[in-house]
């Protein structure tokens, strides 16, 4: 596996649909939401754009850290604000810089309008690589 | 030559420029790459916590050493693991006194352990197996040595190409898009 292999598209490695919830909700409703789709990340939107996320890494440092109080605060208030987005069609290597620059788990991608298609995670990533290992690519 | 021909041979030769660079500094990454110990990936020392400890003095940890997870210990053996996931799955939303709960009652148990000498592809199958983001490192009796994440094991993959993804222009080039990357 060399440099090259990195210049696919993110969409090849098949990433989970966005989950997305809109910023006037309570953090109560992300978490449940997260909870019952078992998902580590949450987009959160305003008229359908992608304005944040939300990530167990912020719940834990952000929510549950700080003994927030969940019905009460707005997912405004803890989200990660304007979050770096990828399209669906930009390459794999651009993921993995901002993985590993910014130190993200995840990088949601977004459609020409800014709305949000998908979550990239440090885990689709493994998963491509033990493929490739698997097919005798690696 | 005409202006088309022109760009034509730039980009040909920006392309065959890219590929010298390419092939000059980068590694290929192959299965022997991966068959080095988890041991190489020069991990931090565990945190471990004795399994009767709060839940709030071991998130207070986690907030503390900027640590995803924190290995649970009973007479100085790995018991188990508590997690940022486990804080979303059990403990976010519900009604918990985090000063009187041991850590025991919420961390994963019987968690995947491996030793120092396993090696780093098979840290990354146990992960996507199992769907886990960190991993106990134990040695011959148990006792916790570290924890490796799934991060560690992308940043050693990411370390044979420096030339494919940390010398990337800022934004990647997109035909027609309407909107900048990042924000």
């Amino acid at each position: 596996m060399d440099g090259r292999t990195l210049r696919i598209a993110i969409n090849k490695l098949k990433p989970k649909a966005a989950l997305c919830i809109d910023h006037n909700k309570s953090v109560k409703e992300a978490i449940f939401l997260m909870k019952k789709e078992n998902q580590t990340c949450v987009c959160i939107v305003e008229h359908e754009k992608l304005v944040g996320i939300l990530t167990e890494r912020d719940v834990l440092t952000k929510i549950v850290g700080h003994k927030r109080d969940i019905i009460k605060t707005k997912l405004s208030e803890v989200m990660t604000l304007n979050p770096e987005y990828l399209l669906i069609d930009d390459e794999v290597a651009f993921a993995l810089n901002r993985m590993h620059v910014g130190g993200f788990r995840h990088i949601p991608l977004v459609n020409d309008e800014g709305i949000p298609e998908g979550i990239l995670s440090v885990q689709n990533i493994a998963e491509y690589l033990v493929k490739n290992l698997e097919t005798g690519k690696i | 030559m005409s202006d088309i021909d022109l760009k034509e041979f730039e980009a040909e030769e920006l392309e065959q420029l890219e590929e010298n660079l390419l092939e000059d500094e980068e590694i290929t990454l192959t299965k022997a790459s991966l068959q080095i110990p988890i041991k190489n990936l020069g991990l931090k020392k565990a945190v471990g916590v004795q399994s009767n400890v709060s839940v709030q003095k071991c998130i207070d940890t986690m907030l503390a050493r900027h640590f995803g997870a924190l290995l649970v210990v009973e007479k100085e053996k790995c018991v188990g693991i508590f997690t940022e996931g486990d804080v979303l799955r059990k403990i976010a939303g519900e009604v918990i006194n985090f000063d009187t709960t041991p850590v025991s009652d919420y961390m994963t148990t019987n968690a995947v352990t491996l030793r120092m000498e396993d090696t780093i592809e098979s840290a990354l199958k146990t992960m996507v197996k199992g769907n886990y983001h960190h991993l106990c490192i134990v040695d011959t009796n148990d006792k916790p040595l570290a924890v490796v994440s799934i991060r560690d094991i992308i940043r050693f993959i990411i370390d044979f190409f420096p030339q494919s993804i940390l010398n990337l222009p800022p934004h990647p080039i997109r035909v027609g898009t309407k909107h900048a990357d990042g924000g």
